[in-house]
């Protein structure tokens, strides 16, 4: 069988399993038993089964797992009430002030878990109505939280990025820590945004004399409230930057210092940490149980020569560096707003790979501006589903409505984006700097 | 005027219960799923004090740490299958009517038990040669690869099972959390 053929017949098969419904991992189980069966017969089924005992006990994967549990337990101890009051004194008196909050919040939030769907339901059941309650602007307000949230997977530690590394082969320490500077970045964007945005219109925000900065304390206090969790960010992230750690290592060191930090706020408990393992369990043996029965379609891939013809079309094709980027970009840009992240790059990833070698792409740089693409598919409307996920938590604003306050943030991100591929050191520098 | 309870033939009673000690089953090996990850966090900071504090790096953390994600993935698999948390993309089923969507849940339902049997069995069949040629994990700490490839079955059959119970009407959990 051609590779066009088993291409062709896997991808529709498996967007015909993915869109009628059926769970991710039992569309790429049936995807691989039946390329299986088609390449090898029913003799390549140790195989396939070789290829999920491998993926289950790969464990660079047991980061996934390690920085659920280290947010969950961070979420519980009370740290983000701290972190929360400590940036409402920060951020002071200006002029628009729960704008920036929203994004501050959303960036750290990031820090600590990076589930962006979690955040935008999170930040519209409890930021959203007080925002508008002020008086701010429901479109300029809903925009915020979309973009806040789609920092979340970008900046470390991101679930995402470990699981892009681990199908793409990478190291995962080089790309977490690839993904700070661009997440910062982006922040910065969106404050400049919004800021322009109430100059040029001062009735998107209340006046400013909303609130006392004076009955929250000293700035200086807010600032020291906040060290702990920042010294846990800055453990877990600094041992992998510094190469001590590998990132499994260093999220259960995070794990072990937010269980530390929990005791301290008098949080501790084993009911809590009990809480907290079964949310790590859940969520991340929903990511896994995708991941393992999924590896096995790169292997097909390659079974088939896949990507050897492939890299041969696009080295015939002599296309421009830029252009191919740019499609290599624009492709899972509008597959992520139809389809689920993991099992797009699940597909794309082992495709890509030779091609990037072909255009002597930098691995990490490339698979950070992909990761940054995933995100911002999820709030591109119209099926972005961090879009849902705020819709379903402020079911009482239309969904229109909805999809024109992302659209500022979506063009904001791509403009980041731009600005990312053109200058690649903004992503390349600090994953040079740190450790192998 | 009370009620009459409903009347229990005896294959019924006999389904009843052997879905409640399925159900309980779950339960359990839901719980020892939390266990692996705690032994998991546990080992990995034991090692990570003992390498970089005392220079002495063990020789089982690492692989035992492999071995229980393995358990902890499958062992999960059946308790996710049970509430209907898979991942899975709901944008065709939200915008049928709810008769269409109903005979298309009941496919996505057959599909998974089918999918899950076919692999229950391709990875029992491996895990059985496994034991029959005495294979071992290849590592510093090694064990018998069937005592960790087990979990992958055992997974498996136990999400089959609950995408056959579903099928049979007994449990209507319509997919939520993580659909999109």
């Amino acid at each position: 069988m051609s590779w066009v053929v088993a291409l062709t017949c896997g991808v529709s098969l498996l967007l015909i399993l993915l869109v009628i419904g059926v769970p991710i991992f039992v569309a790429f189980l049936i995807l691989n038993v039946a390329g299986v069966l088609t390449l090898f017969g029913s003799a390549g089924f140790g195989m396939l089964a070789n290829s999920m005992f491998t993926s289950a006990t790969m464990s660079a994967l047991t980061a996934v797992p390690l920085f659920i549990v280290m947010g969950e337990v961070l979420f519980r101890s009370g740290a983000m009430e701290v972190l929360l009051d400590s940036l409402d004194r920060l951020v002071g008196r200006i002029r628009g002030r729960q704008y920036v909050l929203c994004i501050l919040l959303s960036a750290i939030v990031g820090a600590l878990s990076g589930a962006a769907m979690a955040v935008a339901g999170l930040l519209g059941r409890s930021l959203f109505p007080t925002m508008i309650q002020r008086g701010y602007d429901r479109k300029l307000s809903a925009g915020t939280i979309l973009a806040g949230a789609s920092l979340d997977p970008i900046i470390p530690p991101s679930v995402l990025a470990i699981l892009i590394a681990t199908i793409a082969q990478i190291s995962t320490g080089k790309l977490l820590v690839a993904g700070l500077v661009p997440g910062l970045i982006l922040t910065v964007m969106f404050l400049i945004y919004v800021a322009i945005r109430i100059t040029l219109d001062p009735t998107l925000a209340p006046a400013i004399d909303e609130g006392s900065t004076a009955a929250k304390g000293s700035a200086t206090m807010a600032f020291i409230k906040m060290l702990p969790s920042a010294f846990i960010f800055f453990l877990v992230m600094g041992l992998v930057m510094l190469g001590v750690a590998t990132p499994t290592e260093a999220a259960a060191t995070g794990v072990a210092g937010a269980i530390i930090l929990a005791a301290c706020y008098g949080k501790l408990s084993w009911r809590m940490i009990h809480a907290a393992l079964t949310s790590g369990v859940k969520v991340s043996s929903l990511l896994l149980v995708v991941m393992c029965c999924a590896v096995m379609f790169s292997q097909l891939l390659t079974f088939t020569g896949a990507p050897q013809a492939l890299g041969e079309i696009v080295t015939a094709l002599r296309l421009p560096g830029w252009l191919m980027l740019t499609i290599m970009l624009a492709l899972p840009f509008v597959l992520f707003m139809f389809l689920d992240q993991i099992a797009i790059m699940l597909v794309l990833v082992p495709i890509y790979k030779p091609i990037l070698t072909i255009y002597s792409f930098d691995e990490i740089w490339f698979f950070t501006l992909f990761l940054i693409v995933a995100t911002v598919g999820g709030i591109s409307p119209p099926f972005g589903y961090t879009l849902f996920a705020f819709k379903s938590a402020v079911p009482e604003m239309p969904t229109s409505e909805i999809f024109s306050a992302s659209w500022p943030f979506v063009w904001l991100i791509m403009l980041g984006l731009v600005l990312m591929a053109i200058f690649p050191p903004l992503i390349t520098w600090l994953p040079n700097l740190a450790g192998p | 005027m009370t009620e009459k309870p409903p009347t229990v033939s005896g294959s019924q009673g006999l389904c009843l219960k052997l879905a409640k000690l399925h159900d309980g089953l779950t339960t359990i090996s839901f719980q020892l799923a939390v266990a692996c990850l705690g032994v998991i966090t546990v080992a990995y900071c034991y090692e990570v004090t003992a390498r970089y504090a005392f220079n002495s790096p063990t020789v089982w953390a690492n692989p035992l740490v492999s071995y229980l994600l393995c358990a902890t993935i499958f062992l999960a698999l059946p308790e996710m299958t049970r509430t209907s948390e898979h991942i899975s993309i709901n944008i065709l089923i939200d915008a049928l009517s709810p008769q269409v969507a109903a005979a298309v849940n009941q496919l996505i339902r057959l599909i998974g038990c089918f999918a899950c049997f076919l692999g229950a069995w391709i990875t029992m069949s491996e895990t059985g040669a496994q034991i029959v040629g005495d294979i071992w994990t290849i590592s510093y700490f090694p064990v018998p690869k069937w005592a960790v490839s087990i979990f992958i079955p055992y997974g498996f059959v136990s999400a089959a099972l609950y995408f056959l119970r579903q099928i049979a009407g007994e449990r209507h959990t319509p997919s939520s959390a993580g659909s999109v």
